[in-house]
């Protein structure tokens, strides 16, 4: 359990970093960024297994792009994401925001998080057997 | 293993990367790249305007001479002083470009056939077409025209550099909408796109004429038929001017021996882009100040158009040194077309004069390089026209040109003959934005009259109001001088005998100021009686609404502007009150089963005002919808390129009024005869299953007019979600004309006292981003018949409570 605290605790130390930079770098950088963050992020850092590598950067990824889109969200009430919603899913009901949301941390995590575990097994390349 | 387990994830994290950063297609349709579209940095969440009112407080704009403030209102209209006109339009180019660009862009590439360029192949079809029209040809002589008069040309400049400078400062992030969806970028603003936009505009209200379809009628029917059942006019219209008028002038050429009756063999093919779908119309009226309330004059004005989001319209008070206007803009053109100033107001309504007109060419060689023209050959001009198509590269085409206009839809399997396309807004006049300019400095009938002058196309009638209690209406534009019946049908494109001779000059247009009646107004009916010199035709002209507009502004009693208001949303279907009668005296009652009687009993009760909430008004309209296809079925072909045309539902009734045993009855497709009787309660029970068919279908019993006529605003790329489906009264026949996803595009009443008071609304909101709240915000109001009252300021110190903000523009 006291296992568990620690990697739950070690990932969420570590994203903060991942968040701020590519919060940042999103700004002003092409839509991908978060992925050769993670990449970089990963592959300096020693202490990652692949597992552990792609969890912190996924979750980096997942609440960057959720946590920002859910912001501008809350101040637009739902309008436009209401609309995008019908549009993506034309003649059905239409996505709820929160699908929306939801779909839109998907592609930051897994943007990141593979970018992430690919960092983990750059840096394994250089280590010796 | 390392070196694999690497190449792995770093393959699969690049295709995720591309995956999401290419456009698929699905349908033929491009989707979005959904990491563009989808990541909150610059993707659809960026446009997710927030709530707050926008901070911004000063703007740059390169070719200011001076300072510009900008005051918005709480309905977020902009109140324009400037120190120039050119500056004053600079910044109407910038805020047209903030918050319509991408709706000005696309209006501007449908009418250049660059859809595809945007699109794919979908729309490929749709620009040759559009190419083919020569749409191009006449942007650049619009353009042409206008460098010859530097002070327009000067104007258009103005108001692309606004434009630019609004699309210069735009990154991934603020890129409108639709282009993140859609996946490409604005290009620069030009005049020519100005242009474009204006001739998107004439394709819509000009380029409605029926030659084809109405020479293949006369193919089918046969001469006497159809003399019979396409008259001119409904015999019972009131003319815009009315009868009685001495007319004290002769036409201009009296002796004109074109050819009208048949010129084509055998049946024309065409496929359109043009709308021929009735409900593009519109009302004004003007009352008098001796039959008002407050003794000012009032004008009134609604022009009905297809109804989209964003609007055609966008709402502006521009103040300049000359002029002091408040009115609707159309994004893509500078001034204001429908407004006020301090003096007077005024408000369109299409003519709907046919200003279009097709020529059989006979080709002198197989290759088609040459036509006959006077017995001699003259040789096309051919025009290469690449159109970009996305995802395939440039596909070429070729049109050829005749001196009279371009061979639009080119038979390839005929070699003796094809269509040339004449058309007034493919002309070049250098004068058009020196009218708008005119108008708005008007201050008085005299000087809007002169203003006029310069106005071409398309063809208008122009109400006029003034504070010193004139009132007017006038038609005015480049009428054709041809003879009778000549721009009907396709004719002879042989001889120069049979082509227009020049237009109908200024003096001679109709026009009817401070009438005895009080009231002047128009709604797109024939604009004259037969007395009138010159011949004109249309196919459009108004049937219903011009007569009842009449007949409520002919009350014995002074109006208020509340009830002028009300009187825009007047829903009575005098279409319903006349054919009634006939019906029932044909109905055959006994042939109707108890439930069916229920439904005709409340027809027979209905007030005939086509109420959203009326059930005999959905019946009724159901029931004539397949009163039309029943009767005309021999002329009634399902695809979308109809080679017929129909005669009008009234002059069905009539039919089946005076001869209900017409051959017209008979079905083609059953073995029996029927006759007008059968037809009609044919229709009637038809009718009543396609109520019964929509209400399974929508899965509510509760069915009502309003509900069934399924009215909707759809966006103006049709992109789903970003439309508004609207539940709303009236029928194209009503003075309420909205119809389907057409109708009153603008309302405004307009009482011209010391200080103009006007009321308007529109079905729309100043902005196009879906993603603001002001996208949609007006039209609750604009359905429910809640016109707001108009903030109009007399000069950049005038207070009002309800400014809201200020900005400055300035050069740097």
């Amino acid at each position: 359990m006291s296992k568990f605290i620690t990697a739950v605790w070690r990932i969420t130390i570590n994203l903060i970093p991942i968040v701020a930079i590519g919060f940042m770098a999103g700004y002003t950088m092409a839509w991908w960024t978060i992925a050769p963050i993670a990449f970089v992020f990963t592959a300096l850092k020693k202490q990652y297994s692949p597992l552990n590598g792609f969890l912190t950067t996924f979750t980096a990824g997942f609440l960057l792009w959720m946590g920002y889109a859910a912001v501008l969200n809350y101040g637009n009430n739902g309008v436009l994401a209401a609309r995008i919603g019908s549009m993506l899913a034309a003649g059905n009901q239409g996505m709820p925001p929160v699908g929306l949301l939801l779909l839109t941390g998907l592609i930051g995590g897994l943007m990141a998080g593979l970018a992430g575990i690919t960092g983990v097994y750059a840096r394994e390349l250089k280590q010796p057997n | 293993m390392r070196i694999l387990k690497f190449t792995g994830s770093l393959i699969l994290t690049l295709g995720l990367c591309v995956s999401l950063s290419v456009q698929f297609k699905a349908n033929g349709q491009y989707l979005p790249s959904f990491g563009c579209l989808l990541n909150p940095f610059s993707g659809f969440w960026q446009n997710a305007e927030s709530l707050n009112v926008s901070s911004e407080n000063a703007v740059k704009i390169p070719g200011l001479k001076g300072r510009v403030s900008v005051i918005y209102d709480d309905r977020e209209v902009p109140h324009v002083f400037a120190e120039s006109v050119n500056d004053a339009i600079r910044v109407q180019g910038y805020l047209h470009a903030k918050n319509r660009l991408f709706q000005m862009d696309i209006s501007s590439r449908s009418a250049a056939g660059r859809l595809s360029e945007v699109i794919g192949e979908k729309t490929l079809e749709y620009d040759q077409t559009e190419r083919r029209y020569g749409m191009i040809k006449a942007a650049e002589n619009a353009v042409n025209g206008w460098k010859k008069n530097p002070e327009a040309y000067a104007m258009m400049e103005a108001y692309a550099e606004g434009v630019n400078a609004y699309i210069s400062q735009l990154s991934d992030k603020n890129l409108p909408l639709e282009y993140k969806i859609m996946g490409f970028r604005p290009e620069n603003w030009t005049p020519l796109h100005s242009a474009l936009f204006f001739k998107s505009m004439c394709r819509t209200l000009a380029r409605n004429d029926l030659d084809a379809e109405l020479s293949n009628t006369l193919l089918k029917l046969g001469e006497a038929e159809f003399t019979k059942l396409f008259p001119d006019s409904h015999p019972l219209q009131t003319p815009i001017i009315p009868s009685g008028i001495k007319w004290n002038f002769k036409a201009l050429d009296e002796q004109i021996a074109s050819t009208t009756g048949l010129n084509i063999s055998g049946l024309i093919d065409k496929k359109d882009n043009s709308d021929k779908e009735p409900g593009t119309g519109s009302n004004n009226w003007v009352v008098g100040p001796s039959k008002t309330v407050n003794g000012h004059p009032i004008l009134c004005g609604d022009p009905h158009l297809n109804l989209t989001l964003p609007s055609i319209w966008y709402e502006i008070q521009l103040c300049t040194p000359e002029f002091n206007t408040y009115g609707v803009s159309l994004p893509g053109m500078p001034l204001t077309l429908i407004g006020f100033n301090s003096d007077i107001a005024w408000t369109v309504t299409n003519s709907q004069h046919d200003v279009a007109d097709w020529y059989r060419m006979d080709w002198a060689n197989a290759e088609k390089t040459a036509y006959r023209f006077n017995g001699n050959n003259m040789p096309v001009v051919k025009q290469a026209e690449a159109i970009m198509v996305k995802g395939k590269g440039v596909i070429w085409d070729t049109v050829r040109y005749t001196h009279i206009g371009p061979i639009v839809f080119e038979d390839k399997s005929r070699i003796q003959n094809d269509l040339a396309f004449h058309w007034v807004a493919a002309e070049e006049n250098p004068y058009d934005l020196k009218a708008l300019y005119g108008i708005a400095k008007s201050k008085n009938f005299e000087e809007f009259s002169f203003a006029l002058k310069d106005y071409s196309f398309p063809m208008q009638n122009f109400a006029f109001a003034c504070k010193n209690g004139d009132i007017a209406m006038r038609t005015q534009g480049w009428m054709p001088i041809r003879s009778r019946g000549a721009g009907q049908l396709v004719q002879d494109g042989n001889s120069s005998g049979n082509m227009w001779k020049g237009y109908v000059p200024f003096e001679h247009l109709p026009q009817i100021k401070n009438p005895k009646s009080a009231f002047v107004m128009s709604a797109n009916q024939n604009t004259t009686d037969a007395t009138y010199p010159y011949k004109y035709y249309s196919r459009q002209f108004d049937n219903f609404r011009g007569r009842r507009l009449n007949a409520l502004l002919s009350a014995d009693k002074k109006f208020s502007i509340d009830e002028l208001r009300k009187m825009q949303y007047d829903s009575y279907g005098l279409d319903a009150e006349e054919y009634t009668p006939v019906i029932r005296s044909v109905m055959q009652e006994s042939a109707m089963s108890e439930s069916e009687k229920v439904i005709y009993n409340s027809i027979l009760g209905w007030d005939f005002n086509y109420e959203k909430t009326s059930v005999p008004a959905m019946y009724f309209r159901a029931w004539m919808e397949q009163m039309k296809k029943q009767t005309w079925d021999e002329l009634y072909v399902k695809e979308k390129n109809n080679p017929f045309a129909l005669p009008h539902l009234w002059r069905t009734i009539k039919l089946l009024q005076e001869e209900p045993n017409s051959i017209h009855f008979d079905k083609a497709d059953t073995p029996q005869k029927e006759d007008g009787k059968d037809i009609l309660l044919m229709s009637f029970k038809a009718g009543i299953a396609d109520v019964e068919s929509e209400k399974a279908k929508r899965n509510d019993q509760n069915l009502d007019y309003g509900k069934f006529i399924d009215c909707r605003i759809e966006h103006i790329a049709r992109i789903p979600g970003f439309g508004e489906k609207i539940y709303t009264s009236g029928n194209e026949n009503a003075v309420n004309a909205t119809r389907g996803n057409k109708g009153p595009s603008w309302r405004m009443v307009v009482e011209m006292g010391d200080e103009p008071r006007a009321y308007i609304v529109y079905p729309g909101g100043e902005s196009g981003n879906p993603g603001s709240l002001c996208y949609n915000q007006f039209v609750e109001r604009w359905e429910n018949g809640n016109h707001y009252e108009a903030v109009y300021l007399k000069n950049e110190n005038s207070t009002s409570e309800r400014l809201v903000r200020k900005v400055i523009f300035s050069a740097n």
